[in-house]
C-alpha cells in the first residue's frame, strides 16, 4: 500500500492514458459514424460550402442510402448537381422523391427554385397548384399570382387582328391596317371600308404600354399598371363597359374591371381576359357586356384563341377548350391524371406536353425523329419548355431557349444572334421575340417565317 | 486508419523516448512512461490491425461482388457490396457497375459522379472512363471495367484464391483453376450446401426434404427457421405437399395428410351450407332477411378461415414450430409465411413490429440496423419521401432477407421480390383520401357538400376539431353529419378486363387482388364479378355468399378484345333490380371507346363507378366515367399494385358525410369559386371548383310571330283557330309547359307532343296559343319537368295593327317598319323583325320585337296616312328590344365564324352623346 501511495502518479498515468485513448476512440467513432445518415449530411453540407460537388454527391448519396427518407440529403444532392451545372438531373432527383399526394414543402420549394432558374413556369405552377390543393394557404395563392405575373412579364410586342396589326416599338403603340371600326386607335380612315395603311404609325395610346393584343377588329393594350385598354370594334360589348358600341369611334377606352390583366385573347366579338390571380374573365358574344368570370374553371395560367376555339390551361394541369363559345361551358381535353405544363393550339388542332416531358399530338405536326410510346405519347428528343403551332408547323423551345420548328421531318433549329425572350401565338400566328427586338412571325398555316417589317421592341 | 497508426507510432515513440531520457528521469517514471507508451501502442496496434482486417475484408467482399457481376448476378453482387464497411474507390466503382447493370440509371450516375472526386492516378482514371462507357444492362461493355477493378484491388494471390473458392462453393459457378472446396465443411455445413444448391436449381421438394433431415438431426432455432422459410418459399410458388410427405418420419407425414383430408371435408360441408343459406336469403324479407344475413356473414368468415387452414396447413404448422423463437430472423420468417398465405396485413405487421422493437434493433448489425430504422421511420411518418426509391427497396430487401442461415441459393427468390414490391407499394396510398361526390347549391349562400373517401379521413371529419372548411379563400363555420345508410345494404360489382393483353402476370395479380378484396370486404355486402372482353359475362352474380365470388376468381381468363362499355352494361345487368347502394369497380389495362350514354344510365341507376387503370389505358375516358358517376379514377403503374389498390378501395367504399355551411359574405362576389376541406390530423384534403350559374338553364333568343295584332286575333276567333308561335332558344329539351297569359300549354301528352304543339326540341318550340289575349305585353314562362319556372318578360305583345312601311329615324340609325308594326293603347310603337342600319357600316335585324314611344300626333298621322313623313325619335329617347339583336352580313364587323347576336332578351338602343349603343338589361 505504501508503495502504491508513493508511486500513485506513475501508476495512474498509463491507466489514465489507456482510458483516455479508449474513450477518445469511442467518441470519435460516435461522432464520425459513417453509418449515420445525419453525419453524412453534415459532411455533405461541408463539401457544398467548399464547392466540392463530387464530395457532396458522395456524402449525400451515402446519407440517402442509409436513410432514403432523409429530405435534407435529397435536397443537398440536388443542390450539388445544380452546382455542377446539371439542373435537369437535380430536378430529376427531387421529382423522383416527390409524393404528389402529400407534398413535402421543403422538397417542393427546392424544386420550385430549380424550375424558376430554368424558366419552367409550367412546372412551378404545377407544384404550387398541388400545394394549394393540399393546404389552400393564402401565401401560396400570392405566390401563384406572382408566378403568373412573372410569366407574362415577357415581351408581347406584336399582334395581328382580322385586318390590322399592333406593334410596340420603343414603348409606343403603333398600328397599321384597316381602321374602319377604329381598331387602329386613330381617326384616319375611321368608317372607311377601303382605307388601309401598310406603315406602322402611332396609335394614339397615351399611357405606358407593356403588351399589345388583337382580337378580331378590336385592339387591346395592357399598361404598366396592369390596366386594360381597348380600341376599335365593340358591337358585342366585348370591351366590357356595359354596352355595345354601334357607331364607329376612335381612341382608347379604359376597360371597366380591367385591372391586374396579364393576357387577352379572343376572336371577333369575344374577349377573354386573364387576370394576375389566374381568374379568367369573358365578355362579348354569348357572354355579356361586362367582364364576367368564366365560372366552373380552376385557376388558369394560360389562354389562347383562334378560329372560334378558346383554350385555357388550368394550374391543375388540365387543358380546357371552349368550342361553342358559351363561356361557361368548357370541355375538358385532358385528364386530371395527366399534368399538362404547356400546349399549342390553332383552331381545332392542338398538342400538349406534360410534366413527364411527354408530347401528345391531336392533329399537330411533330418531328419525325420523336419516338412513340404505348400510350400514344411521343417522347421528344429534348425537354420542351414552350410550344406553339400555326396549324402547319410545330414551333417550340427547349430549356436552353433554343428555338425549333417541325413539320413532320426532323426538327430545324432556328439560330439567331440574340436570346429568345418569348414565344407566343395570337389567332393562329406564332411569334418568336428576341432580346434585340427582332421578332419572327409564322403566319397561320404558312411554312416559313418572316421578320417583322420593323424590329419590335418590348 | 490514420488515427490508429498515430496511436501506434505515438505509443512506441513514447516508450523509446522514455528509454532515451531514462537517465534524467526517476526509475518509476521511466517504467510508467514505458508502460503508458506500450499501452498506447497496443491499443493503436489493435485498432490498426482491426482497420487493416476491415479493409482486407472489404476488398474481399468487393472481389466476390465483382465475380458475381461477371456471372450476371447483380443482386448477389449487391449483397456483398452491402457488407463493405468503408467506401473505397473500388467499392464505389463496383456499386456504379452494379447499378448500371441493374438498369438503375439515376443511382449509377450519382455514384459515378461521386467516384469522379476519388480518382487518383492514371489507373483509376481509366477505370472511371471505362465505367462511363458501360451502358445499362450491357454486360459485354462491363467486362473491361471488371477486369481493371480486379487489378485495382491489389489483393494477394492467397486472398484471391480463398475468396474465389468461397464464391465457387456457394454459387456453383465456374472459375478456371478453382474447385469448390467442401472438404473443410462439417456434415451440417455440407447439408446446408446441398439445400442451397437444390434451391438454386428450383428443386424445392428436395431442399425441403434435406432441411427436414437437418432438423431431425439438429433441431436448432436456425434450422427450424430455415425449414419454415423453405416451406413458405415453396408454397408461394404454388407447390403443395399434401401427399408428398416431406418429413423423414412417415408417421408425421400420415398424420398431416389425415388432418388435410378432414379439413377438406369440413370445408365442402360448410360451402354447401353457405349456398343453401344464400338461396334462402334471396327469398327472404324483413327481420328474417337480417337474421339470415348475419348468419351467412359469420359462415362466410368461418369458411374463409377454414379455406386458409386447408390451403396452407403446412405453413400453419411451420408458424407453430417457430412460435417460441424471438429474433429478427424469426419475425421475418413469420412475415414470409403470412405473405405466402396471402395474409398481407399480418405479413406487414410482423415486419413493422420487428422494425419498432428496441431489442431487435439493438442486436442488429450496422447495415440491418439502418434498414430497420428506415422502415420504422417510414411507418411513423406520414411523409413518404424516398419510399419509392431504389434505396428504400434495398432497405426492405435487406430486412426481409434476414432469415437466419445465409444460403446463396435462397438469397433472392420470387417471394422475396414480390414481398419487397408489396412493402414498397404498401407505402403508396391509392385513390384520393377525400373526394366530393355532390354539391347542392339550391339554397345558396348555404351549400351542402357530400364528401366520400378513406374511412380514416372521413372519421376525422366527424371528429371534434382541427379540420378546415374553406370556401373561396375564407374559412367557414360548418356542420357535419355522417350519412346513415344503416338500412341499406351495399352491392359491389367487380368488372374485370379479360382481354388478351391481361395475359400472364396481370391476370394472376388481378386474381390475387380480387381474392384479397373479397376476403376483406364486409360480410353483409353483396359481391358479384363480371368479366368483359368483346362482350360481357357474369362470372358470379350478386350475392352475400362471398364464397361464390371467391370460387369464380380462378375462372378469370385473358382472351379477346377490350369493350369497356360491355363491362359496364354487364354490371348494370347484374345490379338490375337492386335497391341497395350500388358500386361498380371497373378495372382495365386497355383503351376503348366508352359510350357515355351507358355511363349516364348507370349513374341514373344510382351506380358509383370507381375506375382502376394500369398499362396502356386512356386516362381521360376512365376519369370521365368516374366523374360522371361520383367515383374515383385510380391509376396503378403496374399490375403488381392491384392488390394494394383493391385493398385501399375497401376502406373507401361506403364512407360519406355531409357538410353544410354558408359562404362568407366577403366571397359572395368572388369569381372562380371553390370549396376546400382538410382534416386536421392526417392532412387529407380535397378542393372542388364549382359554378353558381347554371349553364343548363333554358334561354329564349327570340320568338317568331311575337307580335300578335288585333287582326290576327279576329281572324283566329272567326275561324276557330289558334295563333302559331315559334320560340327559339337553348336548353329547351327539358321544358314540359309553356305559359303565355292565362294559358298553360303542355308540350307532351305521354310520349307524344301535346295537342297544341307542332315541334319541340332543344332549340325550338313551335306551338299555337288561344286567341283570347287582350292588348298589351306578355311574358313567356317555361316550366321544366322538375317544376322550375323560367320567365322571360315582354317577349310577345298584342297590339293594334298598323299598315305602315315607313322608316324610323333615331339619330343616324334608320329602322324599317316593313316586317310588321302595331301600336299599343299607350302609344307605344311595336315592330317585329325590324331591319336597321346606320351609315354604311352598321346593319342589323331585331329578331323579335322593338318598341318605342312615339308622339301621339305622329301615330295618329301614321294610322291615317301610313307615316308618309316618316318617324323621328329624339336621341334622348331609347328603343327597347325584346328578343335578339343580330348583325346582318352587310355589317362591317360581321364574321361568318362569329356569333351574330350582339344583344339578347331585353335590351335598349340608346344614344350617349354621339355614340349609338346597345345595352343589355338584366
Amino acid at each position: 500500500m505504501e508503495y502504491v501511495k508513493k508511486y500513485k502518479l506513475q501508476i495512474i498515468l498509463p491507466v489514465l492514458l489507456a482510458v483516455v485513448v479508449l474513450v477518445a476512440t469511442a467518441m470519435s467513432n460516435l461522432f464520425s459514424d459513417n453509418s449515420s445518415s445525419d453525419y453524412q449530411c453534415s459532411l455533405g453540407r461541408k463539401y457544398l460550402n467548399d464547392l466540392d460537388y463530387s464530395g457532396a454527391i458522395l456524402a449525400y448519396s451515402n446519407a440517402i442510402a442509409l436513410d432514403p427518407t432523409n429530405t435534407e440529403a435529397r435536397i443537398g444532392l440536388a443542390k450539388a448537381y445544380s452546382g455542377k451545372n446539371e439542373p435537369d438531373f437535380a430536378v430529376q432527383i427531387l421529382t423522383e422523391s416527390l409524393n404528389e399526394k402529400k407534398m413535402n414543402p421543403d422538397i417542393a420549394e427546392a424544386l420550385m427554385e430549380l424550375y424558376t432558374e430554368r424558366g419552367d413556369w409550367g412546372s412551378v405552377i404545377s407544384i404550387l397548384d398541388i400545394l394549394l390543393d393540399q393546404t389552400d394557404d393564402e401565401d401560396y395563392h400570392e405566390m401563384l399570382a406572382d408566378v403568373i405575373a412573372n410569366m407574362y412579364a415577357r415581351p408581347h410586342p406584336i399582334s395581328m387582328g382580322s385586318a390590322h396589326e399592333l406593334m410596340l416599338k420603343d414603348g409606343t403603340v403603333m398600328s397599321r391596317g384597316q381602321n374602319v371600326l377604329g381598331q387602329l386607335g386613330i381617326t384616319d380612315g375611321l368608317g372607311d371600308r377601303y382605307f388601309s395603311t401598310d406603315t406602322f404609325a402611332p396609335a394614339g395610346f397615351s399611357g405606358v404600354a407593356e403588351r399589345v393584343f388583337c382580337a378580331g377588329n378590336t385592339s387591346y393594350v395592357i399598361d404598366d399598371t396592369g390596366k386594360l385598354w381597348a380600341a376599335g370594334e365593340n358591337r358585342w360589348g366585348q370591351i366590357g363597359n356595359s354596352y355595345g358600341l354601334l357607331s364607329t369611334a376612335s381612341g382608347w377606352f379604359d376597360v371597366a374591371g380591367g385591372e391586374n390583366t396579364v393576357y387577352v385573347c379572343g376572336d371577333t366579338g369575344t374577349a377573354y381576359v386573364l387576370k394576375k390571380d389566374g381568374t379568367l374573365y369573358h365578355s362579348g358574344a354569348y357572354s355579356g357586356q361586362v367582364l364576367s368570370v368564366c365560372t366552373g374553371l380552376p385557376t388558369i395560367s394560360r389562354i389562347s384563341a383562334s378560329e372560334g376555339y378558346v383554350y385555357a390551361l388550368g394550374t391543375n394541369g388540365v387543358l380546357y377548350r371552349n368550342e361553342s363559345r358559351t363561356p361557361d361551358s368548357w370541355q375538358r381535353l385532358t385528364s386530371a391524371a395527366v399534368r399538362v405544363t404547356d400546349y399549342a393550339a390553332c383552331g381545332s388542332v392542338y398538342a400538349w406536353v406534360d410534366s413527364d416531358g411527354r408530347y401528345m399530338s391531336m392533329g399537330t405536326y411533330y418531328p419525325g425523329n420523336w419516338e412513340y410510346t404505348n400510350g400514344g405519347y411521343l417522347i421528344p428528343d429534348t425537354r420542351i419548355a414552350s410550344l406553339e403551332t400555326n396549324g402547319n408547323m410545330l414551333i417550340y423551345t427547349d430549356l436552353n431557349g433554343v428555338l425549333y420548328t417541325a413539320d413532320g421531318s426532323d426538327p430545324q433549329k432556328i439560330e439567331m444572334d440574340s436570346t429568345l425572350v418569348n414565344l407566343y401565338s395570337d389567332a393562329g400566328n406564332v411569334y418568336a421575340v428576341y432580346e434585340s427586338g427582332t421578332a419572327l412571325v409564322w403566319k397561320k398555316y404558312e411554312t416559313q417565317y418572316s421578320i417583322a417589317a420593323e424590329p419590335a421592341n418590348g | 486508419m490514420v488515427m490508429e497508426l498515430l496511436l501506434l507510432v505515438g505509443g512506441i515513440l513514447l516508450a523509446v523516448l522514455s528509454l532515451v531520457f531514462a537517465k534524467r528521469l526517476s526509475r518509476a517514471w521511466v517504467i510508467s512512461l514505458i508502460a503508458a507508451g506500450l499501452v498506447t501502442a497496443m491499443i493503436g496496434g489493435g485498432l490498426t490491425a482491426e482497420a487493416i482486417q476491415e479493409k482486407r475484408e472489404d476488398d474481399r467482399n468487393v472481389h466476390i461482388a465483382l465475380r458475381y457481376l461477371e456471372a450476371g448476378q447483380c443482386d448477389d453482387a449487391a449483397h456483398y457490396l452491402k457488407k463493405v464497411k468503408n467506401d473505397s474507390f473500388a467499392s464505389v466503382a463496383a456499386e456504379v457497375l452494379t447499378e448500371k447493370l441493374r438498369g438503375n440509371d439515376t443511382l449509377s450516375k450519382i455514384k459515378l459522379d461521386a467516384l469522379e472526386g476519388q480518382v487518383r492516378g492514371e489507373a483509376q482514371e481509366n477505370i472511371y472512363l471505362s465505367l462511363n462507357a458501360v451502358s445499362a444492362y450491357d454486360y459485354s461493355t462491363s467486362e473491361a471495367a471488371i477486369t481493371m477493378l480486379h487489378n485495382n484491388l491489389d489483393l494477394s494471390e492467397k486472398v484471391v484464391h480463398d475468396a474465389d473458392t468461397k464464391y465457387v462453393t456457394e454459387s456453383g459457378n465456374y472459375i478456371e483453376g478453382i474447385e469448390a472446396d467442401v472438404s473443410s465443411l462439417s456434415e451440417e455445413e455440407q447439408r446446408l450446401m446441398d439445400i442451397s444448391n437444390q434451391s438454386r436449381y428450383g428443386v424445392s421438394f428436395g431442399a425441403i426434404q434435406s432441411a427436414a433431415q437437418l432438423l431431425s438431426e439438429n433441431p436448432s432455432a436456425d434450422n427450424r427457421l430455415l425449414f419454415a422459410k423453405l416451406l413458405a418459399d415453396a408454397a408461394y410458388n404454388g407447390e403443395y405437399f399434401v401427399d408428398g410427405g416431406i418429413f423423414p418420419d412417415e408417421a408425421a407425414n400420415a398424420k398431416l395428410s389425415k388432418e388435410h383430408e378432414k379439413l377438406k371435408k369440413e370445408l365442402a360441408e360448410l360451402t354447401l351450407s353457405a349456398e343453401g343459406l344464400a338461396i334462402k336469403l334471396e327469398a327472404s324479407e324483413g327481420s328474417q332477411k337480417e337474421k339470415l344475413t348475419t348468419e351467412l356473414s359469420s359462415l362466410n368468415e368461418r369458411i374463409a378461415a377454414l379455406r386458409n387452414q386447408y390451403e396452407f396447413l403446412y405453413l400453419h404448422r411451420a408458424l407453430s414450430s417457430i412460435s417460441d423463437i424471438f429474433s429478427l430472423e424469426a419475425a421475418v420468417v413469420r412475415a414470409r409465411i403470412y405473405f405466402a398465405m396471402k395474409d398481407y396485413d399480418k405479413a406487414v405487421s410482423c415486419i413493422e413490429k420487428a422494425a419498432s422493437n428496441f431489442f431487435i434493433r439493438l442486436s442488429a448489425d450496422g447495415g440491418v440496423k439502418n434498414a430497420l430504422n428506415v422502415i420504422r421511420k417510414s411507418n411513423r411518418s406520414d411523409d413518404t419521401i424516398g419510399t419509392a426509391s431504389t434505396e428504400f427497396r434495398d432497405a426492405i430487401n435487406t430486412v426481409i432477407s434476414q432469415t437466419g442461415i445465409e444460403l446463396a441459393g435462397t438469397r433472392t427468390n420470387q417471394l422475396t421480390l414480390d414481398f419487397t414490391d408489396y412493402l414498397m407499394t404498401e407505402q403508396k396510398e391509392y385513390g384520393s383520401d377525400l373526394y366530393i361526390t355532390s354539391l347542392d347549391l339550391s339554397a345558396f349562400p348555404q351549400i351542402t357538400v357530400t364528401v366520400a373517401g378513406r374511412d380514416t379521413a372521413v372519421e376525422e371529419l366527424l371528429s371534434s376539431g382541427g379540420n378546415t372548411v374553406r370556401d373561396t379563400h375564407y374559412d367557414v363555420k360548418y356542420k357535419v353529419r355522417a350519412i346513415d345508410y344503416e338500412n341499406m345494404q351495399m352491392d359491389i360489382c367487380c368488372v374485370v378486363d379479360q382481354s388478351g393483353s391481361m395475359g400472364g402476370a396481370p391476370t394472376e395479380n388481378l386474381k390475387r387482388a380480387l381474392s384479397g378484396f373479397i376476403d376483406a370486404i364486409n360480410g353483409d355486402t353483396r359481391i358479384g364479378i363480371v368479366g368483359f372482353e368483346n362482350d360481357y359475362e357474369i362470372l358470379s352474380p350478386m350475392s352475400e355468399n362471398h364464397a361464390m365470388a371467391a370460387a369464380a376468381v380462378p375462372n378469370i381468363r385473358a382472351d379477346g378484345g377490350t369493350e369497356i362499355t360491355a363491362g359496364i352494361e354487364g354490371a348494370m345487368e347484374a345490379l338490375t333490380g337492386s335497391q341497395n347502394r350500388k358500386t361498380i369497380l371497373l378495372m382495365t389495362d386497355g383503351q376503348s371507346y366508352v359510350d357515355m350514354d351507358t355511363v349516364r344510365r348507370a349513374a341514373e341507376m344510382g351506380c358509383v363507378i370507381h375506375c382502376i387503370g394500369f398499362g396502356d389505358v386512356n386516362d381521360e375516358i376512365l376519369q370521365s366515367v368516374a366523374d360522371a358517376t361520383g367515383g374515383q379514377y385510380i391509376r396503378a403503374e403496374t399490375s403488381a399494385e392491384l392488390i394494394n389498390v383493391y385493398l385501399d378501395l375497401v376502406g373507401m367504399i361506403g364512407n360519406e358525410v355531409e357538410i353544410t355551411y354558408s359562404v362568407h359574405d366577403k366571397s359572395l362576389d368572388a369569381g372562380s369559386r371553390y370549396v376546400f376541406i382538410r382534416t386536421g390530423k392526417t392532412g387529407a384534403s380535397v378542393k372542388y371548383y364549382y359554378a353558381l350559374a347554371n349553364t343548363d338553364d333554358p334561354t329564349v333568343s327570340y320568338i317568331e310571330n311575337a307580335l300578335i295584332t288585333d287582326s290576327d286575333l279576329d281572324w283566329a276567333n272567326q275561324n276557330n283557330d289558334r295563333i302559331w308561335m315559334d320560340i327559339y332558344g337553348e336548353n329547351l329539351a327539358d321544358i314540359t309547359e309553356v305559359i303565355i297569359g292565362n294559358e298553360t300549354i303542355p308540350l307532351y301528352n305521354g310520349d307524344n307532343l301535346g295537342p297544341n304543339v307542332n315541334y319541340a326540341d332543344n332549340d325550338r318550340i313551335s306551338l299555337t296559343i288561344a286567341p283570347n289575349l287582350t292588348l298589351g305585353w306578355y311574358a313567356v314562362t317555361l316550366k321544366d319537368q322538375d317544376g322550375n319556372a323560367y320567365t322571360f318578360e315582354n317577349m310577345c305583345c298584342v297590339a293594334e295593327l298598323l299598315n305602315a312601311y315607313a322608316e324610323i329615324k333615331f339619330g343616324d340609325l334608320i329602322i324599317s317598319m316593313n316586317n310588321g308594326a302595331a301600336v299599343l293603347p299607350d302609344g307605344t310603337l311595336v315592330l317585329e323583325n325590324a331591319y336597321m342600319y346606320s351609315g354604311e357600316l352598321f346593319y342589323a335585324r331585331a329578331c323579335g320585337l322593338l318598341s318605342m314611344n312615339c308622339d301621339k300626333a305622329i301615330l295618329q298621322d301614321g294610322k291615317q296616312n301610313g307615316f308618309v313623313n316618316g318617324i323621328t325619335i329624339p336621341k334622348s329617347a331609347s328603343i327597347q328590344g325584346h328578343g335578339s339583336l343580330r348583325l346582318d352580313s352587310g355589317d362591317a364587323a360581321f364574321n361568318w365564324n362569329s356569333s351574330d347576336i350582339i344583344a339578347k332578351e331585353n335590351y335598349q338602343i340608346v344614344y350617349n352623346q354621339d355614340e349609338l349603343r346597345v345595352v343589355e338589361l338584366h
